[in-house]
């Protein structure tokens, strides 16, 4: 009698903690890293092209990371984070955490990704390049040809292969000037930490054109995300 | 055989059935449990925004893009679209501003409100009217938007101080740009190696980013002087002597410098840095005198994306407006008075589209149409020179058309700048008073070359 009680009480306790710990396994897999606050954002069942260029816009001024894919957007370099890392995202997080993508490679569902939280997503340079597993399109360009004959919209994007200027990076048009050139977010050297302190020679600036003249360049596509 | 082993397995595993059904009851008060909130977060209050994080130039609540149409014919009808964004979807993911346009009604000045159509097209919030201009010349349109987003209780007014005004012309003077003639190559003026000695530049490259110098001006006096980010220098050459002088400052391979008219040269940083007393970073202003001493810190410059400098301290901003970051005894100014003081450009572009565009010169009363039979690319430079007018179109290449003081068409040259480093084509490229075009070019060998091209 005593073993069945000791057994029931086993499997009552064995049974809470299961579907506790599966509820904290399945919060984590959201959470990615294991940051303090641990708050990747949210599944949101839409996101605009004006939207995706309010937030790439908050990168202005933060610094650029190989690999990144946080920001606090103070316009400010943060300190270096015991787990995040130095602050800042790379050009396919940046264009993938605006363009709210999943995390779940092809999907075209939307994720509301907090700009803090350290994710970078599945996707390269190269993988936009290529369709993005099919969450996005191409709208003009190839490896032989450019965008020079095509207007591009709020929102869109750029993205090249070609050594030297534009190996393997992504730019996102914000809007157009009154001589028709494109704003667009562009990664900069910003001449700080060029010794290696810090590692923030490089840092993220809503500018005219870019550093590169993407528009006219062959090898250079512009790409829609999907469904826009 | 097999009923003894079924008795024998059933006696072993009868025990652990209340087991197996104390598991899933327990799996159960889990479920109810985490479904209760029992481990969720805590529940925040409805949100509300900090309007104090924003501010109108450098880091707006709500983004108003809107492309002014500059000059307009009489008569004309013509659109304006006006395209709102909020910058706090982090905290109203739902924010949707308004936008009511109000326009002047000439005969009695007043301004009456308009209803914009809103359209949803690629997701982009615009909104749009149709305006006719009136039959009158030099009677402009004018017109301002009041924005109000009701989740974040933002209401501000577009541009932030006067109105947007609209030239309304009688006619045109029509240019065709012919097709671009054969690429050509300026007269050499000076070619530096890439280094960190006294005549060379720095040359920077890692990942995807090769840094080198940003811009570059030329004198009267024969002086030019270069920016030179990875050196952390400005380089000033004198083409007499042949000698150059360095004078170190922070910069970035975003940034312009200009020679003023009292002689001394203004360097700007457009990335910038963050100083004493300020925030965030913001872009520098920095000036060398006309006694070429040593280089002094001007101030902050209070502009979200500037362009390049002037010849008169100002910066053309985003919204095309002109900042002056520095008041008349050479003092910087404060963000207030960059704000409440600024300038219009003397002179208007307007990209129509890939073979249309128009430029006005309101004080001269000269407005110009170009239309081309392939695209003409962007407008990079429309200046006003001695004995005219320059236009700078870019594309692949530098298309560049001297016109006279009416806007007729006198020539065209077109340049193709080799670019193995970061481009700028507002900051690489100078038009001098006297109609000379200067522009930089790169190779990974050979280094920077500045180059002149003269009116054919």
């Amino acid at each position: 009698m005593k073993n069945k009680i000791v057994r029931m009480m086993i499997g009552l306790v064995f049974g809470f903690l299961l579907s506790v710990l599966t509820y904290h396994t399945v919060r984590a897999y959201t959470c990615l890293t294991q940051e303090t606050d641990c708050n990747a954002g949210s599944s949101i069942s839409s996101w605009t092209a004006s939207q995706a260029v309010s937030y790439v816009r908050t990168a202005h001024r933060e610094p650029y990371q190989l690999g990144g894919g946080w920001w606090n957007p103070n316009q400010d370099q943060d300190a270096y984070h015991s787990v995040k890392g130095y602050e800042g995202p790379d050009c396919s997080g940046l264009v993938f955490k605006s363009w709210a993508m999943s995390y779940s490679t092809g999907s075209t569902a939307y994720w509301s990704w907090n700009k803090t939280h350290d994710v970078h997503g599945p996707y390269q340079a190269s993988t936009f390049w290529g369709g993005c597993s099919g969450v996005c399109r191409t709208l003009c360009g190839s490896s032989t040809t450019n965008c020079s004959s095509y207007t591009l919209s709020a929102g869109d994007a750029f993205v090249g292969l070609n050594p030297p200027l534009f190996a393997n990076h992504t730019v996102m048009i914000t809007s157009r000037t009154t001589g028709g050139d494109y704003y667009v977010v562009d990664s900069n050297y910003n001449g700080y930490g060029a010794d290696g302190g810090g590692s923030y020679y490089n840092g993220w600036r809503e500018t005219t054109s870019g550093r590169a003249n993407y528009k006219n360049t062959n090898g250079v596509k512009g790409i829609r995300r999907n469904p826009w | 055989m097999k009923l003894a082993l079924s008795s024998q397995l059933k006696n072993r595993l009868l025990p652990w059935r209340d087991f197996a059904l104390c598991l899933l009851i327990g799996v159960v008060i889990g479920v109810v449990t985490i479904s209760n909130g029992f481990f969720a977060q805590p529940v925040h209050a409805a949100p509300t925004l900090d309007l104090s994080l924003f501010d109108d130039e450098m880091n707006p609540a709500i983004y108003v893009d809107h492309l002014s149409p500059v000059v307009v014919k009489e008569g004309e009808t013509f659109d304006l679209e006006f395209v709102l964004s909020c910058a706090y979807i982090d905290i109203f993911p739902d924010c949707s501003p308004n936008g009511t346009l109000f326009v002047a009604d000439a005969p009695n000045g007043k301004f009456t409100p308009i209803q914009l159509e809103e359209d949803n097209q690629t997701g982009l919030r615009v909104f749009r009217t149709t305006l006719v201009a009136p039959m009158k010349k030099g009677q402009s349109v004018e017109y301002y938007l009041e924005v109000f987003e009701p989740q974040g209780q933002v209401n501000f007014r577009y541009p932030s101080s006067g109105t947007v005004q609209v030239e309304v012309v009688e006619t045109f003077a029509e240019v065709l740009v012919p097709q671009s003639p054969e690429i050509t190559t300026g007269q050499l003026i000076l070619q530096l190696p890439w280094g960190n000695n006294e005549s060379s530049v720095g040359l920077f490259e890692h990942e995807t980013m090769i840094a080198g110098p940003g811009a570059f001006a030329t004198s009267t006096k024969g002086e030019i002087a270069l920016q030179d980010p990875v050196n952390q220098r400005v380089l000033l050459y004198n083409q007499e002597l042949h000698t150059f002088r360095s004078f170190a400052v922070h910069l970035s391979d975003s940034g312009d410098l200009e020679f003023q008219a009292d002689g001394s040269l203004l360097v700007a940083n457009f990335f910038g840095e963050k100083t004493d007393g300020e925030e965030s970073i913001l872009p520098q202003l920095y000036r060398i005198k006309a006694d070429r001493g040593a280089i002094e810190r001007v101030g902050p410059i209070f502009a979200r994306i500037p362009f390049y400098l002037t010849k008169d301290a100002s910066i053309l901003n985003r919204d095309d407006s002109l900042v002056k970051p520095m008041d008349a005894q050479g003092k910087g100014r404060s963000r207030e008075a960059q704000k409440n003081d600024r300038g219009k450009p003397p002179l208007g572009i307007r990209w129509l589209d890939e073979n249309h565009s128009r430029f006005s010169d309101p004080k001269a009363g000269v407005a110009i149409e170009t239309s081309s039979v392939s695209p003409s690319g962007f407008i990079s430079h429309f200046v006003k020179t001695n004995d005219g007018y320059v236009i700078v179109f870019r594309s692949d290449v530098m298309h560049v058309l001297w016109l006279d003081r009416e806007g007729k068409l006198l020539s065209d040259t077109t340049v193709k700048p080799e670019l193995y480093t970061e481009w700028n084509p507002y900051t690489l490229v100078k038009v001098t008073p006297d109609g000379e075009v200067w522009y930089m070019s790169s190779t990974q060998d050979g280094g920077i070359a500045i180059y002149e091209i003269t009116q054919p």
